[in-house]
């Protein structure tokens, strides 16, 4: 007993002086820009020395120091309930709330912080950083995210090609001719697999404005149709508005579209947008698109294309959670060459795309897309003016094991109906792609 | 001297609560001014540093800032004019399935850095507020309750808020408002209502999808081109 009783003393004795050698080697460290180092060191006293005002002022240097944000401020909370003159604290505290975010908290702890007369150096920068909040711009003006992807899956017509192995092809006399078309040009299917990755950048001007930069880039592979192997890129660039219940957007995008390796399309023109909020779960969008696409090797089927959209979404409430957006939408491909009018059409469409969040991370979607497609002269193979009406209908689902991970299954199925047989096919996709956000 | 007391003290605390059936869900580790516990009983009690707290208390942290550490490692820092019911707290030092967490925040604000409960089973973790309930992925956020609930992420982490009719992922440095405010305009200036769309091969960014989706231009006028081509696809 007495033996327990003099080891219990000797702790007690003892215990004071290796906290004080911790702490010392903690600041020697701090010094030393160790500061996860120190952390480390002082992280497990907490429990027992906080309140402490010169271990809280190491630990929350440390730990503000080596971005353990949250747990500085527990830190430095703790230290100005017992020494609130501590201009340094208060400022550092000031910004790690100003850095996560919170802002209201930010603002108001750097205005006890000025009006309690700082020093100098102290004043100016916490002046500066309120002026910022103010304004409304975030602590880090520039949020970069993106994502990256893999998907897998079975297309019934990799071509789009019609499954007729006929043409018939009138004469310019009084009948038709029937060309036979070789089994390689009719419909293929094959398994694919794609790559995707795209990064968006933000970058905030002032409270309303900003700057965005969008990239992306997708790669699709076939098992043994090597010919309609594809990658596409893509760039957008423009500026962003927020004014009150509305989002204006300006922007130029640039796409590419390579086939079997080689530069097949390219797309490039300006866009313009508009997002207004009509109630709390809904708002309204309108949007144009005016570019030129043009084909590799093949400028007589160039087109200058001109859009423009409409669209309504709405949030409703339920258990399910509808989502649903749709719009419509009327434009035009304008061959670029006289003599073959018959390569541009006039286009309109709908799109409706709604979701349901089944159970949790489970969510449901639909898609139905219906465009309408009149072209601008006689086939001159076909002699006939052609109009097409396609329609694609998926149907997916979006599953979310941990954020920022997304496992899409998804079939799709695509209907073209035209008036020249030869353009009439239909085509099943099924894939599944696995996302993860970052 | 004061040492050896509050040691008697937690100890004796610790042996009335066994005693009870009460289990000790986590120790005071900072107070200024005078919070109190009021147990399932409505019995209250001054709280202090180094008391225990246990599973069934409410925290009322009056005009106190109050910092409580859990036996499952989970550090919570309260506001002033705070209300928080430890509703159920089980931890046994092991995340053997037994292990769970259930809080209320009835009034004011907190912020934590979780701990294991809820680690390896995330069921076994709930925080509800009155319009949300939040799930934790092993994170550190701040959470005020006041004309709607506020949640600021912290710098790591991660946190599903089920708010009745959807559940909302938050990651690192994001802050999301559920109630009172608007969720469209949130939508918008996430950039979330681009993903009301599909994602497979819809969701290419630049407002403009490149789907490899046939216009029908195979068979060119000469009747000898053959090649997929694509339409674009409008998605605003």
């Amino acid at each position: 007993m007495t033996k327990l009783l003099s080891i219990t003393l000797l702790c007690f004795v003892l215990l004071p002086a290796y906290a004080s050698d911790a702490w010392q080697e903690a600041e020697s460290l701090l010094k030393l820009g160790k500061a996860e180092a120190a952390y480390q060191i002082l992280a497990p006293m907490e429990e027992e020395y906080a309140g402490e005002a010169t271990f809280d002022s190491l630990l929350a240097r440390s730990a503000n120091q080596s971005g353990h944000y949250t747990e500085a401020i527990f830190a430095y909370e703790r230290l100005l309930t017992i020494t609130p003159g501590d201009n340094e604290a208060r400022y550092q505290l000031a910004r790690i709330y100003y850095r996560l975010g919170e802002t209201a908290k930010a603002e108001n702890t750097y205005q006890q912080l000025l009006s309690s007369s700082p020093e100098k150096q102290i004043q100016t920068s916490a002046e500066k950083e309120l002026e910022a909040i103010q304004k409304g711009m975030l602590f880090n003006p520039t949020k970069i995210s993106g994502y990256l992807g893999l998907t897998i899956g079975h297309d019934s017509n990799v071509n789009g090609a019609t499954n007729d192995s006929t043409l018939i092809i009138p004469d310019l006399g009084s009948g038709s001719s029937v060309s036979y078309l070789p089994a390689s040009f009719q419909e293929q299917s094959d398994s694919f697999r794609a790559l995707l990755a795209g990064i968006t950048i933000d970058h905030q001007l002032s409270r309303n404005l900003s700057l965005y930069g969008k990239g992306s880039i997708s790669t699709r592979t076939h098992n043994s149709q090597d010919a309609f192997d594809s990658d596409q890129f893509a760039i957008d660039f423009g500026v962003k508005l927020d004014h009150q219940t509305n989002q204006y957007l300006l922007g130029y995008v640039v796409s590419e579209y390579r086939l079997d390796g080689d530069e097949y399309r390219q797309l490039r023109g300006a866009k313009a947008s508009w997002s207004h909020v009509l109630s709390r779960n809904r708002a309204f969008h309108v949007s144009g698109f005016h570019g030129q696409v043009e084909y590799n090797g093949q400028d007589i089927k160039d087109v200058d294309r001109s859009t423009i959209a409409l669209g309504y979404t709405v949030l409703l409430s339920g258990s399910l959670a509808p989502r649903i957006k749709a719009s419509i939408y009327f434009g035009e491909e304008d061959n670029l060459n006289s003599l073959t009018p018959h390569l541009g059409h006039n286009l309109n469409g709908v799109q409706m795309v709604g979701e349901l969040t089944l159970n949790g991370p489970l969510k449901a979607y639909t898609a139905l897309y219906h465009e309408r497609r009149d072209y601008g002269g006689q086939d001159p193979l076909f002699l006939k003016t052609r109009k097409d009406h396609q329609t694609t209908f998926a149907l997916g689902l979006k599953y979310e094991p941990a954020p920022n991970w997304e496992l899409v299954p998804e079939i799709r199925y695509t209907d073209n109906d035209s008036n020249l047989s030869s353009y009439e096919y239909d085509r099943l996709q099924a894939n599944l792609l696995l996302l993860k956000h970052f | 001297m004061n040492r050896y007391l509050i040691a008697l003290v937690i100890t004796c605390l610790i042996h009335i609560s066994s005693a009870y059936g009460v289990t000790t869900a986590g120790r005071v580790t900072f107070v200024s001014g005078t919070p109190k516990a009021i147990n399932k009983s409505g019995s209250q009690r001054p709280l202090e540093k180094g008391q225990a707290i246990f599973s069934g208390d409410t925290i009322d942290t009056k005009k106190s800032l109050l910092q409580v550490k859990f036996t499952d490692g989970t550090f919570m820092s309260f506001n002033p004019n705070s209300r928080f019911q430890i509703e159920e707290y089980r931890f046994n030092g092991k995340q053997d399935g037994t292990e769970k967490s259930s809080y209320k925040l009835l009034k004011g604000g907190l912020r934590t850095v979780t701990g294991l409960i809820g680690k390896k089973n995330r069921k076994a973790y709930r925080l509800r507020a009155s319009v949300a309930t939040i799930g934790i992925r092993g994170t550190k956020f701040y959470l005020e309750l006041d004309n709607g609930l506020i949640i600021y992420m912290g710098e790591d982490g991660a946190l599903e808020i089920n708010d009745g009719t959807r559940i909302l992922f938050l990651t690192a440095h994001e802050v999301a408002s559920i109630g009172g405010k608007d969720a469209v305009v949130n939508l918008i200036k996430s950039g979330d209502i681009e993903a009301l769309g599909p994602i497979g091969q819809l969701k290419i960014p630049g407002g403009w999808s490149m789907d490899s989706y046939v216009v029908g231009d195979q068979v060119n006028c000469y009747g000898k081109q053959k090649s997929v081509s694509s339409s674009v696809i409008i998605q605003q």
